[in-house]
């Protein structure tokens, strides 16, 4: 008697987590984003193709698929590499320096003087960020820039130069040694 | 209305230290040699346009008050010459507070026959304000490049302009709170007046009802009462169109910050996501109001500014007027401080002011007060502990945060997770510096965690609109391949036939022939681009190139 | 010129003001605690904090620390102290030399040193010498309000330092079972606390002797509140708690159940309440979560008293509430100024108008 009470008590509290981890799991599933587009979002969108793919998004599809490994995009870094492991809950790879080298951002800027106008760079650019017209003077919108660096090949008189991007300054994080009096460097 | 409903959370009373530097009237800063005027805008991102803003050459002479950069838009006032001089160009030199950003700044060498600019006199007693109207206000604040003295630095033709209509009651913010810093009650000594006439202005050009001065009254005391005084002046000026009432708010540190004052006043906290105009209530600094009364009525720009020069390390701490881009180092040493002494110099006061870092960097509109900490009276000396989570922090923070979970956090570089728990809504108060005793630098890095997720956020939206454009160039890319396919395959059907292939090359010949012979007539042209594929392909995939 | 970071101008409150402040705040019970159970309280103070100090010089070496700045800031000095009054004044040296062990080098430097301790070094302390020497911890001194003596020195320095008594003396003449213990072995055997109760150990207000301590703990307390050192909401909560959970039990069965009195003035919970609940390292951060710490706290040391194997719950108590620290904090964060449910624009506009 007393034992079937325990079967019995046993399998309804069965039940009951089981239930209760199905209810959760369905609460917290994701919702209608698909894996390609959660690795879309890790990368950097600098669409510079230095993965080996017209784009950041095409690569995230190919992640996806399994076709391609997740330290190809120089851009991101290591710490990208590490963020698309994180997601993809697999081991990180060491950045592949096959596909390049990570660089902090850049900006290009055009050389007003030496442009020819021939709009070879606007063909070039995968964000639309350099404005001009055929025969006039091209210029690059610094804000939509990515540094990609696709526009310095095709430019036929080389007045495309990669400037560091402006950041906005990071005050540094303060030292708390306690052997030390807190004193930062720039005096 | 002289008690406050509801105080805000936190805070706390400190002993204020005002009295010194209020003892003697505003002292006009002597002719400097050069003046340094920094370019950041409102929101420390650089200028944008300098070249097309930019009213005068280099080298080329100056007069006091001369327009220097043009006003923009929102974020980027008007820039004026405080002296006369020689303008001397653009100059990348590195901000007091920040030796990691250069700014970019307006150098004047000023004229050796330069006369100082004394302060000003109050308003008369007998000023009629009558036929201004609030476009006049608007574009006198726009002209002459009028910004919140209270430190924020933001436009206040935009501020007015945003919040007209929906603004109720002006708050004329006369609470200088923070220790040591004294600018704003020297003012209210000085002008009271123009204060008055500057709020009724600016409540004017936002059809505002009321008008309330708040302010803190610390030294009524020793230099006689500013309620008082203010009363006395609201008499004196006569009946007017809008209700004034003078306010005295208990004092207690951070009460002269903007949503901790209105919750002093009205007991409501604005929400984080919020603006107090969506509550019909707009907050001016009292020196912002004197600024307004001084553009509107007698056109002078913003070029100077009171400055508060105070601290222990100065032997006559005294309220200075100083021209915007004054050098740190003279103004030290005009207080009677050593510049090269071993102290502690603070752009701002004790608890909410940065270190400088390099005391030939400059004042801007925003500077409120250069103070000066002997070290033995600060922290230098006194090392870090960990955090013993004693929870002192906690009990004075005005945002309601857990400021040693910050901290942690923040040193740890886990900005999100701080993000989520409120970095972003401290007001950098240092309050919770000021009261740890583990003498932990909490404000520092917060700034810290700040800056990163501010630098976060923009390359965020830089990324999202990477994306979006990369996405939109696909699209468009994959329309025309599409359409090209379309077409070579139609004219592949076409050219199966043998006819369609005849026709094709008669048309072509016949082209060709219209050429040759002359200028061709509009139909033929016409009738040629329809039957022509091929120049339709080539006239179409020029300019989507 | 040198540039410092902030706190420009912080603090003359120190880590060591607020330990100092603390220990201050036990003058009072030390003293009574001396004049109820004799000088061994003394004895035993002193070893156990010379043992803290040893044990944090030797983990900051260890740990390559700087010795200065961590050793003056006398965190050490005070878990010595409050281990010290929470021992038999009679046990041996050995006692509290485990304690400390266990308090200084496990409980705190394993941890990371100050402000690190997931647990009250203290009380870590404490329950491992409960359990590893029971025995020893049985024997407490006969409170001089009960037989008007207590122990002289060599009889104190004889049993701490040999753990034996001088020749012609028992265990038995010079030490009792606490309170406490009294009345769990009673109603074990099936008395009733008013029979219990007839035993003059248990004094005028529920404990003898140990009320005064009790009383003394809670002036000690009041100084701390009144410097602001701690706050009223872990006290608070631990003294509240305890009436309200004790007192519908006495109302309805005196003769089962303590009286909310008693529970207080017995045993160590007025003293968990003011200066070990409020440690601020292991204790919860946020001033809801301090209340449901100490709540916590009452309820299982009650808990304790009436069903657990041990006379007094309260160094469990603690523990226990230490490890849902975490999760305190994370249920009971303030609303942070302007997140919380706006009021209408209309009424806001309101409040400034002319009264
Ligand atoms: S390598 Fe370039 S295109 Fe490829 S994912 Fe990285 S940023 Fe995008
Ligand atoms: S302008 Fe050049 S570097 Fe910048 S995004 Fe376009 S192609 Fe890349
Ligand atoms: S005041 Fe300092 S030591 Fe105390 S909890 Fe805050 S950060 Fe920690
Ligand atoms: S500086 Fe920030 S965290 Fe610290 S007390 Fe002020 S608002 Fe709170």
């Amino acid at each position: 008697m007393s034992m079937g009470l325990g079967v019995v008590v046993l399998v309804a509290m069965v039940a009951i987590i089981v239930g209760l981890l199905a209810w959760l799991g369905q609460r917290f599933q994701a919702n209608d984003t698909t894996l390609a587009d959660e690795i879309d979002a890790l990368l950097p969108q600098t669409q510079c193709a230095q993965c080996g793919y017209p784009g950041c998004r095409p690569y995230a599809e190919a992640i996806a698929q399994g076709e391609a490994a997740i330290n190809q995009c120089p851009p991101g870094g290591q710490a990208g590499v590490d963020a698309l492991a994180h997601l993809l809950g697999v081991e990180s790879l060491p950045l592949n320096e096959d596909h390049g080298e990570h660089k902090p951002p850049m900006v290009a800027v055009i050389d007003e003087d030496r442009c020819i106008g021939c709009t070879l760079c606007i063909n070039a650019c995968p964000v639309d960020a350099i404005l001009g017209a055929q025969k006039q003077m091209h210029t690059v919108i610094a804000d939509e820039c990515t540094g990609c660096e696709l526009c310095l090949a095709p430019c036929p008189v080389d007045c495309i130069d990669l400037i560091p991007a402006p950041r906005p300054s990071i005050r540094p994080r303060p030292t708390t040694d306690p052997s030390i009096p807190i004193r930062v460097a720039g005096a | 209305m002289n008690a406050a409903p509801a105080p805000f959370p936190g805070g706390r009373t400190l002993a204020h230290h005002k009295a010194a530097p209020l003892a003697q009237p505003i002292v006009p800063a002597p002719r400097p040699r050069a003046l340094n005027l920094p370019l950041h805008g409102y929101a420390g991102e650089p200028e944008p346009d300098l070249e097309a803003r930019l009213q005068v050459q280099p080298g080329q002479r100056v007069v006091a008050g001369e327009l220097l950069l043009a006003h923009q838009d929102d974020a980027h006032p008007a820039l004026h010459a405080p002296l006369a001089g020689v303008f001397t160009g653009l100059h990348r030199c590195a901000a007091p507070t920040d030796p990691w950003a250069a700014a970019q700044h307006l150098q004047i060498e000023v004229a050796t026959d330069a006369e100082p600019v004394q302060p000003p006199d109050d308003a008369p007693a007998d000023l009629d304000l009558t036929g201004v109207s609030a476009t006049d206000v608007i574009e006198a604040l726009k002209r002459c490049g009028v910004v919140g003295l209270g430190g924020a630095r933001f436009p206040t033709a935009e501020k007015v302009r945003h919040g007209q209509g929906a603004v109720e009651t002006l708050i004329i913010n006369g609470v200088g709170c923070e220790p040591y810093i004294a600018c704003d009650e020297a003012l209210m000594y000085a002008r009271p007046r123009a204060i008055i006439l500057g709020a009724r202005l600016l409540a004017r050009a936002l059809a505002a009802r009321r008008i309330v001065i708040a302010l803190e009254d610390p030294v009524a005391d020793a230099h006689g009462s500013l309620v008082t005084r203010l009363n006395d002046d609201l008499q004196a000026l006569g009946p007017v169109d809008v209700e004034i009432d003078v306010v005295q708010v208990p004092e207690r540190y951070p009460q002269g910050a903007e949503r901790q004052l209105i919750q002093t006043l009205t007991g409501q906290a604005i929400p984080h996501h919020q603006l107090p105009q969506s509550f019909g209530l707009l907050v001016s600094n009292v020196a912002t109001a004197a600024s307004a009364f001084d553009a509107t009525i007698h056109q002078r720009p913003l070029t100077h500014r009171v400055v508060t020069v105070t601290g222990p390390a100065m032997a006559q701490p005294m309220n200075v007027y100083a021209p915007i881009g004054s050098a740190v180092a003279d103004l030290i040493e005009l207080a009677g401080g050593r510049p090269d002494d071993n102290a502690r110099w603070v752009l701002g006061g004790p608890l909410s002011g940065q270190p400088i870092h390099n005391l030939a960097a400059s004042i801007d509109k925003g500077s409120l007060c250069v103070l000066g900490l002997p070290e033995e009276s600060s922290s230098a000396r006194q090392s870090p502990l960990p955090c013993i989570n004693c929870g002192f922090c906690v009990s004075v923070c005005p945002a309601q945060l857990l400021p040693q979970q910050l901290f942690k956090l923040a040193q740890h570089g886990q900005h999100t997770e701080a993000q989520a728990l409120g970095m972003m809504d401290c007001i950098e108060c240092g309050l919770c510096a000021e009261v740890c005793p583990s003498h932990l630098p909490l404000v520092d890095a917060y700034r810290h965690s700040k800056d990163w997720l501010r630098a976060q956020q923009r390359d965020e939206r830089a990324q999202q609109r990477a994306k979006r454009r990369f996405d939109a160039r696909q699209a468009r890319i994959e329309k025309q391949q599409s359409a090209d396919q379309a077409r070579r395959q139609a004219r592949a059907e076409r050219l199966q036939s043998q006819a369609a292939a005849q026709s094709e090359i008669e048309a072509a010949l016949a082209r060709a022939r219209a050429k040759k012979t002359g200028p061709h007539s509009p139909t033929e042209s016409g009738k040629t681009g329809k039957t022509g594929e091929s120049g339709d392909k080539g006239n179409g995939g020029d300019p989507a190139t | 010129m040198s540039v410092t970071t902030g706190p420009h101008r912080p603090s003359r409150v120190r880590v060591s003001t607020v330990m100092g402040r603390v220990v201050i705040a036990l003058i009072p019970a030390v003293a009574v605690h001396t004049w109820v159970f004799g000088t061994g309280v003394l004895v035993q103070m002193a070893l156990a904090v010379g043992w803290a100090y040893l044990f944090e010089g030797v983990m900051l070496w260890a740990r390559g620390r700087a010795l200065g700045p961590f050793i003056s800031d006398h965190s050490a000095a005070l878990a010595g102290v409050l281990l010290a009054l929470c021992l038999p004044p009679l046990a041996p040296w050995y006692v509290g030399a485990t304690g400390m062990l266990f308090a200084i080098v496990v409980a705190k430097h394993l941890y990371g040193g100050l402000g690190q301790n997931l647990f009250n070094p203290a009380m870590v302390g404490f329950a491992v010498v409960i359990i590893a020497f029971p025995e020893s911890l049985t024997h407490w001194v006969t409170p001089r309000s009960v037989d008007g003596a207590v122990p002289d020195m060599i009889t104190v320095l004889r049993a701490i330092f040999t753990g034996h008594l001088p020749s012609g003396m028992a265990w038995d003449a010079l030490s009792q079972a606490t309170p406490l213990d009294q009345i769990r072995q009673g109603l074990a055997a099936g008395q009733t606390l008013t029979e219990i109760g007839q035993d003059p150990m248990f004094g005028g207000l529920g404990s003898a002797g140990w009320e005064w301590i009790a009383l003394a703990y809670g002036l000690g307390g009041l100084y701390l509140l009144k410097t602001q050192t701690i706050t009223w909401h872990v006290p608070g909560a631990v003294v509240l708690a305890t009436v309200i959970l004790s007192l519908p039990g006495w109302l309805i069965d005196p003769d089962q159940f303590r009286s909310p009195l008693q529970q207080l003035m017995s045993g160590a919970l007025v003293m968990a309440a003011f200066f070990i609940a409020t440690d601020p390292v292991t204790g919860s951060a946020t001033p809801k979560g301090k209340v449901v710490f100490g709540i916590g706290v009452a309820l299982i040391t009650l808990a304790i008293r009436a069903w657990g194997g041990y006379p007094d719950g309260v160094a469990f108590a603690v523990l226990l509430m230490n490890l849902c620290v975490p999760l305190i904090d994370a249920y009971t964060r303030p609303t942070i100024f302007g997140h919380g449910s706006a009021r209408s624009a209309s009424s806001a506009a309101k409040r400034t108008e002319r009264p």
